[in-house]
């Protein structure tokens, strides 16, 4: 009797060890980026953002007693890589993936995280053609249709431009012809003519100066560039060489990365549609830039920003789900709806769509100004 | 109380103890120190590593100062009129100096003037956008940006920049220099190093992913320590695993170089030193312990062989002990002990068994009880016969001492209690009382109880022990003979006094008879035979007022029969003078009469012969025991005329005389010799026993 007692303690205080154990096990969460060339800039400050997230919340204990642990893969922008480091998340048990960085890629791996019934959070991607879809997808930029509208609109209703030269990335195709199609639409609908169209595949070898040349040839009253930051400003350099005047805009992925620092004063008096600019401040995106600040020695970027709230969306989503799964994750934020970002709530529709309104901005003195339309 | 402990254990701890501890303390002791300068000595290595890296890098930057400083130079010198010039020294720099991607001599605003490699896109664009371009441009003095992707080859790169009169040169490092410089490090399997800018990004790191990926490791507690300017040696957790790191700063740059490795791969030299040090402890230890047992076995297993000898003879069993123990000669000639010891206590136990069957049949053949008195426990042990002569069984007296002093007689009680006392106190070498003691029945029964105390060496008794004996019928014969005796004494008593009148009415008829008779000599005949008559009632009177009845007192017969003597003889008594010299003599009764008749004889042979005329004169009778306790002396001894010349004891025609001799020789079987001057002494000697 006294044998069995015993034995019954020891398995009773075993299975408290492991339980115990368990519940100090971290949850893991997954962050797939670009994280070297050209496409890089938004994945690294989106890195940061979200790391920034993962260490505030550890520093409070974690959720329910347990650490998160960030899992960071570099699908370096091809998308077969970025299928098998998603393959990987799966297996190594991550509740959710923040990323892919861009519509091209996000699309590519979206069947197949479906299949997996992996969580995935974009910060970035905003291609219209991920969006109105019950799928495993939830983004946080809204779709950039309507960034392509309201610019659009702009530009024809309010800038009245006659034409307009556009250039845009081929690399990025999913998300620069998808925007594309809709400024056209709209801006022809104000009775707009788009003058020229550029598309150009970017990276080291393509020559910006002959491209800006043919851009201004056209002689359109504007030019837009639909690209990265760092594209946007190569090309806002080389145009500003030949023309200082002339209008320049950009599609809101150009907000993505250090496109004020790489544009330098050829990028003042840019527009670009966006969701935050710098007189929309709130307590909570001072005190994270102040923290951003500290922690990395740079400005946060849009992507930082947007990697932060995703991580903090899942945060908000597992400290009201009881299951650490992507399921119980995606069923949990597509109830909540709302949720509370570094500029005030937003919405997360029943497709994971992010409800947000862009606005105009200038760039003027390295600050983004509103522009507000009549 | 059996002992828990262990011979066996308590040796071998024992010396376990003694032998490996003073090994396992100068082991970790000696571990201790060599495992601290062992420490000491990879720390200090790591860092000295570290320092060599710094000084390497830190040749590096001079020496792209110095590149930066050439260039400074000849635009100074070539001015702004040799554009050409200068574009292909620039190229020729960048060819020469591979470490450096791009070249760029810009204006104060910022404006790109020359580039190398020449390219359009980054001739005539304004990099004042550039964190660094600011920077750089409020320090006004060589500085080196923190890590950015260049947007001209989309990599890592650091800007180093020179101000000049006129702006600034910026060159855009290609930090695979630093990459290769530690590369070329080897820090052990899994250690690595790396070079932090000042905002905590990797310029370079063993892993090259992590620069090209621009981790950030500010929230590393190294990191923050060596970008606060604090170098050192330190140890931290990492994922589970703790960390060595050595920090080195880069003075001209503030970028902390980290050496580290998990301490785990970094002290293995201090961990196989350790187990070496813990596997000869180990060793020690075990070796000990199997010398330990080893030894303590030999020595012990003859101590079982003991012990299982002494089983046996607990046991009664004497025959199988015997043969030699191994291992030592000691054990044997212990051995041999035993063996004799065992034989001795055979013979003992023999003898003892002997003893105790000759007791145990004394006892019943004497048929007493038994008692042992435990004195302090106040524990009394009864045995069955005990309890039997006091008519109980076995089981119906405890062993108690009230189940025997609560027997006791009340007249009696105070007595034993004495007497025991007595004894405790030693003032009687045995308790013995006869008291009577309450029987079943309800009578009291004599009972004679012995016994004797031992004392502990203080004195103080804690056993006493002795027998009980039932004296019922000897006390009641006892009581029967006194009564017995008491009657027979009486008796006696009246014999003797009845001797004594009848002895006195002979005397009265005799001296009646010398009423009728007028002859002088015949009157002196019957008054003879009167003295001779009252001397042997006196005898009787005596004996019938004596306790014992077989005794008197020599003293005071002598004495009464004397004075009547001299009241007999003397018609002046004051003529006479009488000495007595009477010890304090008990005579028989068979000595008592002749002694008196002899007295009487002789005293009034003196009274009446030895001072004729009227003459004064002294007689001396004396009694007394000689010094050997047996023989009686008698003196008669008178000072008067004294007897006639030839006169013989033995042929005398005395009747008195004859009497007297007959007596001596025949009723006393004595001797007596007369003594004729001065005056007459005659001297009797006879055996009488001591009173």
């Amino acid at each position: 009797m006294m044998l069995w007692r015993r034995l019954g303690i020891c398995v009773i205080l075993s299975m408290m060890l492991v339980t115990g154990c368990g519940r100090h096990a971290p949850i893991k969460i997954g962050f797939a980026g670009t994280m070297v060339g050209g496409f890089s800039c938004a994945s690294i400050n989106g890195r940061n953002g979200i790391q920034l997230a993962v260490e505030e919340i550890n520093h409070r204990g974690g959720i329910h007693g347990r650490p998160v642990e960030l899992v960071m893969k570099d699908d370096r922008f091809d998308p077969e890589i970025a299928l098998e480091i998603d393959r990987e998340f799966k297996q190594d048990g991550v509740v959710a993936v923040i990323g892919h960085m861009t519509s091209n890629i996000s699309k590519w791996v979206l069947p197949e995280i479906n299949r997996m019934k992996l969580l995935v959070i974009s910060p970035t991607a905003s291609s219209s053609q991920l969006a109105g879809k019950d799928d495993y997808l939830i983004r946080l930029h809204p779709s950039s249709i309507k960034a392509s509208e309201l610019l659009a609109e702009s530009l024809g209703k309010v800038m009245r431009h006659r034409s307009v030269a556009v250039a845009y990335d081929l690399r990025n195709q999913e998300y620069t012809e998808d925007w594309l199609e809709t400024f056209e639409k709209t801006f022809t609908s104000y009775g707009g003519r788009i003058a020229a169209i550029f598309p150009f595949s970017s990276g080291l070898s393509f020559n910006y100066h002959q491209s800006a040349k043919q851009l201004l040839n056209s002689r359109a009253d504007a030019v837009v560039i639909i690209a990265h930051s760092k594209d946007t400003a190569m090309f806002s350099q080389q145009i500003r060489k030949y023309d200082p005047m002339i209008p320049l805009y950009a599609s809101d992925s150009a907000f993505t990365g250090e496109l004020v620092q790489y544009g330098g004063p050829a990028v003042d008096k840019l527009m670009v549609p966006t969701l935050f600019y710098d007189e929309h401040t709130s307590s909570g995106y001072a005190r994270f830039k102040t923290a951003y600040r500290r922690r990395f020695g740079t400005e946060p970027t849009l992507a930082a920003v947007l990697g932060y709230e995703s991580a903090q969306l899942i945060f908000q989503g597992l400290a009201k789900t009881k299951r650490y799964n992507s399921e119980s994750l995606r069923k949990t934020i597509l109830e909540t709806k709302q949720f509370q970002g570094l500029h005030g709530t937003y919405i997360i529709d029943g497709f994971g769509d992010a409800v947000r309104n862009y606005d105009l901005v200038m760039i003027r003195d390295n600050r983004l100004q509103k522009v507000s339309l009549p | 109380m059996k002992l828990k402990l262990s011979l066996k254990s308590a040796l071998t701890v024992t010396f376990i103890t003694v032998v490996t501890l003073p090994i396992i303390l100068i082991s970790l002791v000696t571990m201790s120190l060599l495992t601290r300068n062992l420490e000491r000595e990879i720390t200090n290595k790591q860092m000295f590593l570290a320092a060599s890296l710094a000084c390497e890098i830190d040749e590096f930057l001079n020496e792209q100062q110095s590149v930066l400083g050439l260039i400074e130079n000849y635009v100074r010198y070539e001015g702004a009129n040799r554009q050409d010039q200068i574009n292909r020294f620039l190229l020729s720099v960048v060819n020469n100096y591979q470490f450096f991607d791009m070249i760029q001599i810009v204006d104060d605003s910022g404006r790109v003037v020359h580039v190398a490699p020449e390219r359009e896109d980054y001739l005539g664009i304004n990099i004042s956008g550039y964190a660094f371009f600011k920077e750089a441009q409020e320090l006004n003095r060589p500085y080196w940006s923190s890590v950015f992707t260049s947007a001209q080859t989309e990599q890592p790169t650091i800007a180093v920049t020179r101000p000049t009169e006129k702006g600034m040169i910026v060159a855009y490092l290609n930090i695979s220099r630093i990459l290769d410089m530690i590369d070329r490090l080897y820090i052990g399997e899994n250690g690595w190093a790396e070079v932090v800018d000042g905002n905590g990004n990797y310029i370079a790191h063993t892993e090259k992913a992590n620069v090209y990926q621009r981790i950030n490791r500010k929230n590393n507690p190294v990191v923050t320590r060596g970008l606060s300017g604090h170098p050192g040696s330190y140890r931290y957790r990492l994922d589970g695993r703790e960390i060595l790191s050595n920090v080195i700063v880069i003075s001209s740059t503030g970028w902390p170089i980290i050496i580290s490795q998990p301490s785990e791969d970094a002290f293995k030299p201090v961990e196989l030193a350790r187990n070496i040090f813990l596997a000869g402890m180990c060793g020690t230890f075990l070796l000990a312990c199997l010398i330990a047992v080893g030894s303590l076995t030999q020595i012990l297993r003859p101590l079982a062989g003991f012990a299982a000898w002494a089983r046996q003879i607990a046991g009664g069993n004497y025959h199988h002990i015997a043969g030699k123990l191994p291992y030592y000669r000691e054990f044997n000639e212990l051995a041999e002990d035993f063996l004799k010891m065992t034989k001795a206590i055979q013979s003992r136990e023999k003898e003892l068994r002997a003893s105790e069957e000759r007791y145990a049949l004394a006892v019943l053949g004497a048929n007493d009880g038994l008692w042992d008195w435990d004195i302090p426990n106040n524990q009394l042990y009864f045995s069955p016969r005990w309890k039997e002569i006091l008519g109980y069984r076995n089981n119906e007296i405890r062993n108690h001492p009230d189940e025997w002093f609560q027997r006791i007689h009340p007249e009696d009680y105070d007595a034993v209690v004495r007497e025991i006392e007595a004894h405790f106190q030693g003032k009687s070498n045995h308790f013995i009382h006869e008291h009577r003691m309450l029987h079943k029945s309800g009578y009291y029964s004599w009972v004679l109880v012995r016994g004797i105390a031992i004392r502990d060496k203080d004195g103080q008794p804690y056993r006493m022990a002795g027998s009980l004996t039932d004296i019922n019928h000897r006390k009641q014969n006892e009581q029967r003979i006194r009564a017995s005796l008491n009657e027979k004494e009486v008796l006696l008593r009246e014999i003797h006094h009845r001797v004594k009148n009848n002895m006195q009415v002979i005397c009265s008829l005799l001296r009646l008879q010398s009423n009728y008779v007028n002859d002088p000599h015949s009157q002196m005949v019957l008054q003879e035979s009167q003295n001779r008559i009252r001397s042997m009632a006196l005898v009787h009177e005596k004996l019938y007022q004596s306790k014992d009845l077989t005794e008197i007192d020599a003293q005071d017969y002598l004495t009464q029969l004397i004075q009547f003597l001299i009241r007999s003889y003397v018609a002046q008594p004051e003529q006479i003078d009488v000495n007595l010299d009477i010890s304090k003599i008990q005579l028989k009764l068979d000595t008592a009469i002749p002694c008196g008749l002899i007295i009487n004889e002789l005293v009034s042979n003196a009274l009446k012969y030895a001072f004729p005329d009227g003459r004064k004169g002294q007689i001396t009778i004396s009694l007394r025991m000689l010094e050997d306790g047996h023989m009686v002396e008698l003196t008669v001894a008178d000072d008067g005329i004294g007897m006639p010349e030839g006169f013989s004891l033995q042929e005398s025609p005395s009747l008195g005389l004859q009497l007297v001799f007959t007596l001596v020789q025949d009723q006393l079987q004595g001797e007596m010799e007369m003594i004729r001057y001065p005056g007459t002494c005659f001297r009797v000697r006879f055996r009488e026993a001591k009173a």
